[in-house]
C-alpha cells in the first residue's frame, strides 16, 4: 500500500553505503533497480525495496567517473556517459555493455528525449550533442552558448533537460545562460538569464570595484513541469566572496517557458553548494536536491521540495551527504538521493518516502556488490 | 615609513605618479643606506658580469594552490586519482594530467619536480616560504626569489624596469603582509594590476611636453646645485630616483598589453592569464630582469575537478604560447621559467568533491636556461599521498634556480652583522635537473 507524495511527511526510510562517491543514478523500469555510477567508473544497481541487499555490480566499462546515467524504457536499456568521454549503453538485467559512442568532450549531464528515440548530452566543449538512442549514432550538435565567461574562462554548459512533451529542449551554462530550442528542428526559441548563478564578484564586499579573476557559478539543473509551462534552473546563488568553495546558497529560478518571464527565484536560506538536481512529482511538485560546499569536508546537502505556485516555502530536508542526484520512484515509493557521505570518501543512497509508506523501521545498509551482471 | 601597500594600490589599478615617486625615493634612500651593510650589492664588476651572463627569470605563481594530480603528477585509476586520465607527452614515459594537452607536447622543454616538501615551513607560511625558500623570521625580512634575482639579473643602464609583478586585483600578497624586505624597496616589482595598463604612468594631459621638459631641467638643475654643496647620498638617490621614473614613463608603452602586437593577442587569447604571459615575453625581451605573473584562485576546496579543470585549461593555453615564443626569439635559452604554487592539494577527496592544502609531496616545474629539458625528479607514491624518494624543501629549490641562472649560491647578503645567505642552510641544487 503506498501513500501519496507528501513532502511535510517524507521521511528517510532506508539508508545504503558503496565503496566510492556517486555521481548519477537513473531509476531503471526493466530491471526495477537504482542504477549508479560514480568515482570508480563502475556501474552498480540497487532493489530500493531490499537496500540491505548487496547491489549488482555492472561489467566494468569506463575508465573515469561515470558522470550521468539514464535509462531508455524504450529500448530496455540503460545509458551510461563517463569522464572517459564515452557513452555505454547497457542491458540491465545482465549488466553488459552493449555498445558505445565516443564523446569530443567531456559529458557533464544527459537526457532522452520522452518518446525515447533521442539521447541528449551536454559537454565541457559547450556543446549540445545528439544522438540516436537507439543506435548510437550522432544526429545532430549545437554550441549556442558563448566560449568564455564575463571573467574569461572557458564556459561550460552543464545542465541539459527536454519538456515532458519531447517539444522543447533546454541548456544551461556556468554564465547563468539557459537556451531552450525546438526539440525537432534544434531552432533556439528563447534565451533566458539567471544572473544570481553566476558570481563575478565585481564589487567587493565594501562596494569598491573588483575587475579580480574570481568566478563561480553555473546552471547546473534543469527541468520543465510536467505541463511544460515552466522550466526551472538550479544553482548557486548569495556567493560568499571571500570563499575558496562553493559557499553560497541552493537556489532555484523558475521561468514561464512561452515568455521567457522570471516566475520566481528562491535561496534555500540554511543550505549551502550547487542545487545539482531536480525531478518534477506527477502533482507539480518539484523535489530537488544538492548541496556539499562550503569546501572542507563539511558535505552537508538538502532534499527540497517546492511547489513553484508558493516557490517562497519549500520544505527542506538536511542530508548528511553531497547530492548528485534525485529521482523518483514510480508509484508513489518516494524519492532516491544519490552522492557522497558526508565523512568519507563512500558513496551514499537515501531512500526517503512519505510517512505513511515508511512504517518499517530504517533498513541501513553497507553492502558490498555482487557479482558482476 | 610608508605601507608598502602605497607603491601600487590593487583597488584601483593604478600607478599614482605622485605615491610613485615618493616611494621610490624613501626605498631608493633605504637601499642606499642599506648599502652600508649589505655586501655584493652592483658592484661595476658585477655588473658587468651580469651582463656577460644574460639570465633573466619568469616566476609563474598559481596562487591558492594547483593540484599536482590536475597537472603533473597525475594518479589515474586510483580513488585519489580524480577523474582525468594521464597523457603521454614529447618525454617518452613522462605522463601528464589530460587538463594540459599543449604542455604535453612541450615537456621536452620542462622539468618536474614531482616530490617538493615545504610542510616545515609552517602552516601559515607555505606560500611564503615558497617565495623566501626558508621559513620567514620576524627580526628579519627575507627578500623573496623575485627581488633577489632583480638584484643579481637586473641589466645595467636599460630604461626597462628590473623587477616586474602581474598581478590579478584579488591576489593575495604575501609581501604586503610582511613589509619590505632588507633590500629595501629597491627591487621591489613595479606592480600592474588587472591585466590592464598603468594609466597613471601617463603625462598629465593639461602638462604640454615642453612644460614638462622645463620642468624636469629645472629640478635637474636645482638638485646638481644642492648636490655640489652637500654630497650626500640621500641627494643622490633623489636624483636617481627621478632618472629611474623617467625610465619608466618612457616605458608606459611596454608596460601596456593593448600595446602588444594583434596577431599575438589574438594568439593568446582573452584571459588574464594569457594577457600577462603575453606581457612577459614582451617584458622579458625588453630586458626586465624578473617578471612574476602571479594568477590566483586555485584553490579548490570545493567543486575541486571543475575548478582545476578550467583554471588549466588557461594555464595550458597561455604557458604553452609563452614557451613556443621565448623559444623562437632565443630567449630560452636566458630565461629561467618556474612555475609553482604555495602548497598541493590533498590526494584525499573531500565530500565536497574538493581537494584540500597539501604541502608534504607535490611538483614544481622549471625550464629554460641552465634547465635540463624533459628531466623528472622525485616520486610519490601510488595515491601521492607520500614523497616515495627524492624530497625537496625549499632550499634545494633556491640552489637549483640560482645555479640554473649563474647566481652564487654561497653568497652571503649581510645585515649588520649577520650573514644571510642566499640559500638556506642545507638547501642543495638538484643536480639531476642542471644542465
Amino acid at each position: 500500500m503506498t501513500a501519496a507524495f507528501d513532502p511535510q511527511k517524507l521521511r528517510r526510510t532506508a539508508t545504503a553505503r558503496h565503496a566510492c562517491g556517486l555521481f548519477a543514478a537513473a531509476y531503471d523500469p526493466v530491471s526495477q533497480r537504482v542504477v549508479a555510477g560514480g568515482v570508480d567508473g563502475r556501474l552498480v544497481a540497487w532493489d530500493p525495496a531490499r537496500w540491505a541487499e548487496p547491489p549488482v555490480a555492472f561489467h566494468w566499462q569506463h575508465r573515469s567517473y561515470v558522470y550521468a546515467v539514464a535509462a531508455l524504457p524504450a529500448q530496455q536499456q540503460v545509458v551510461s556517459a563517463g569522464y572517459d568521454r564515452r557513452l555505454v549503453w547497457w542491458d540491465p538485467l545482465s549488466g553488459s555493455p552493449l555498445r558505445e559512442a565516443e564523446l569530443p568532450a567531456r559529458p557533464q549531464q544527459l537526457a532522452v528525449a520522452p518518446d525515447g528515440r533521442t539521447l541528449a548530452v551536454v559537454d565541457d566543449d559547450r556543446t549540445l550533442r545528439l544522438f540516436d538512442a537507439a543506435t548510437g549514432a550522432p544526429t545532430a550538435s549545437y554550441a549556442d552558448h558563448p566560449q568564455y565567461t564575463p571573467k574569461m574562462h572557458l564556459s561550460t554548459v552543464y545542465a541539459v533537460a527536454y519538456s515532458p512533451d519531447g517539444r522543447w529542449l533546454a541548456t544551461g551554462d556556468r554564465c547563468g545562460s539557459i537556451v531552450v530550442r525546438a526539440a525537432d528542428s534544434g531552432t533556439v526559441v528563447r534565451r533566458l538569464h539567471a544572473p544570481r548563478f553566476y558570481g563575478d564578484f565585481s564589487r567587493k564586499p565594501d562596494g569598491q570595484p573588483n575587475d579580480g579573476e574570481y568566478e563561480l557559478g553555473g546552471v547546473r539543473m534543469l527541468a520543465f513541469s510536467p505541463d511544460g509551462s515552466l522550466v526551472v534552473a538550479g544553482g548557486m546563488g548569495d556567493y560568499n566572496p571571500n570563499s575558496a568553495g562553493t559557499d553560497g546558497k541552493m537556489g532555484l529560478t523558475g521561468f514561464d517557458t512561452a515568455t521567457g518571464e522570471e516566475r520566481f527565484s528562491v535561496l534555500l536560506a540554511k543550505d549551502q553548494g550547487y542545487l545539482q538536481t531536480a525531478q518534477f512529482h506527477a502533482s507539480g511538485l518539484l523535489v530537488a536536491a544538492g548541496g556539499g560546499g562550503t569546501g572542507g569536508d563539511t558535505g552537508v546537502g538538502a532534499l527540497c521540495v517546492l511547489d513553484p505556485a508558493r516557490p517562497d516555502a519549500p520544505t527542506t530536508h538536511s542530508l548528511e551527504m553531497t547530492v548528485r542526484s534525485v529521482l523518483l520512484l514510480p508509484d508513489e515509493r518516494g524519492a532516491v538521493v544519490v552522492g557522497m557521505h558526508k565523512k568519507a570518501a563512500e558513496g551514499q543512497l537515501e531512500h526517503w518516502q512519505t510517512a505513511d509508506a515508511a512504517a518499517e523501521p530504517s533498513a541501513d545498509a553497507a553492502a558490498e556488490p555482487s557479482a558482476d551482471g | 615609513m610608508p605601507p608598502r601597500a602605497e607603491v601600487c594600490q590593487p583597488s584601483v589599478h593604478g600607478l599614482y605618479r605622485r605615491q610613485f615617486l615618493g616611494t621610490l625615493g624613501w626605498g631608493l634612500g633605504a637601499a642606499v643606506g642599506n648599502l652600508n651593510c649589505l655586501t655584493g650589492l652592483c658592484s661595476d664588476a658585477r655588473a658587468g658580469e651580469v651582463l656577460r651572463r644574460d639570465r633573466r627569470a619568469i616566476i609563474l605563481y598559481l596562487g591558492g594552490g594547483a593540484s599536482q594530480l590536475e597537472t603533473w603528477d597525475p594518479k589515474p585509476g586510483r580513488l585519489t586519482g580524480g577523474p582525468f586520465a594521464a597523457i603521454p607527452t614529447s618525454v617518452p614515459g613522462l605522463h601528464v594530467s589530460e587538463l594540459l594537452p599543449r604542455l604535453a607536447r612541450r615537456m621536452h622543454r620542462l622539468a618536474v619536480v614531482r616530490s617538493v616538501d615545504n610542510s616545515d615551513i609552517g602552516a601559515d607560511h607555505h606560500g611564503t616560504g615558497m617565495h623566501l625558500g626558508r621559513r620567514p623570521e620576524q627580526a628579519v625580512r627575507f627578500p623573496s626569489l623575485a627581488e633577489i634575482c632583480a638584484k643579481e639579473l637586473a641589466l645595467a643602464d636599460t630604461a626597462a624596469p628590473r623587477h616586474v609583478e602581474l598581478q590579478m586585483t584579488d591576489t593575495f600578497r604575501f609581501e604586503t603582509e610582511f613589509g619590505l624586505s632588507f633590500f629595501g624597496s629597491r627591487f621591489s616589482p613595479l606592480l600592474l594590476s588587472g591585466g590592464k595598463r598603468a594609466v597613471h604612468l601617463d603625462r598629465l594631459p593639461e602638462v604640454e611636453e615642453l612644460d614638462h621638459a622645463d620642468r624636469e631641467a629645472l629640478r635637474s638643475y636645482l638638485s646638481r646645485r644642492f648636490e655640489q654643496s652637500r654630497a650626500a647620498d640621500e641627494a643622490e638617490a633623489y636624483s636617481r630616483t627621478h632618472a629611474r621614473v623617467r625610465d619608466v614613463m618612457s616605458c608606459a608603452d611596454l608596460l601596456d598589453v593593448e600595446r602588444c602586437d594583434a596577431a599575438d593577442l589574438e594568439r593568446y587569447g582573452p584571459t588574464p592569464l594569457a594577457r600577462h604571459c603575453l606581457l612577459a615575453r614582451r617584458l622579458i625581451e625588453a630586458g626586465v630582469g624578473v617578471v612574476k605573473v602571479r594568477d590566483t584562485w586555485w584553490d579548490t576546496h570545493a567543486d575541486n575537478f571543475e575548478g582545476q579543470r578550467i583554471k588549466c585549461a588557461n594555464l595550458d593555453h597561455a604557458l604553452s604560447h609563452l614557451i613556443d615564443d621565448l623559444a623562437d626569439r632565443g630567449l630560452w635559452e636566458h630565461t629561467l621559467l618556474i612555475v609553482l604554487s604555495e602548497f598541493g592539494r590533498t590526494p584525499q577527496i573531500s565530500a565536497s568533491l574538493g581537494r584540500n592544502h597539501w604541502p608534504k609531496a607535490w611538483s614544481v616545474v622549471m625550464g629554460g636556461c641552465g634547465i635540463q629539458g624533459g628531466a623528472v625528479y622525485g616520486k610519490t607514491n601510488a595515491d601521492g599521498t607520500e614523497i616515495a624518494e627524492g624530497r625537496v624543501v625549499p632550499a634545494d629549490l633556491f640552489a637549483t634556480y640560482f645555479r640554473a641562472l649563474q647566481i652564487d649560491l654561497h653568497a652571503d647578503y649581510y645585515v649588520g652583522d649577520r650573514p644571510i645567505p642566499l640559500v638556506d642552510d642545507g638547501g642543495r641544487p638538484i643536480e639531476a635537473l642542471l644542465t
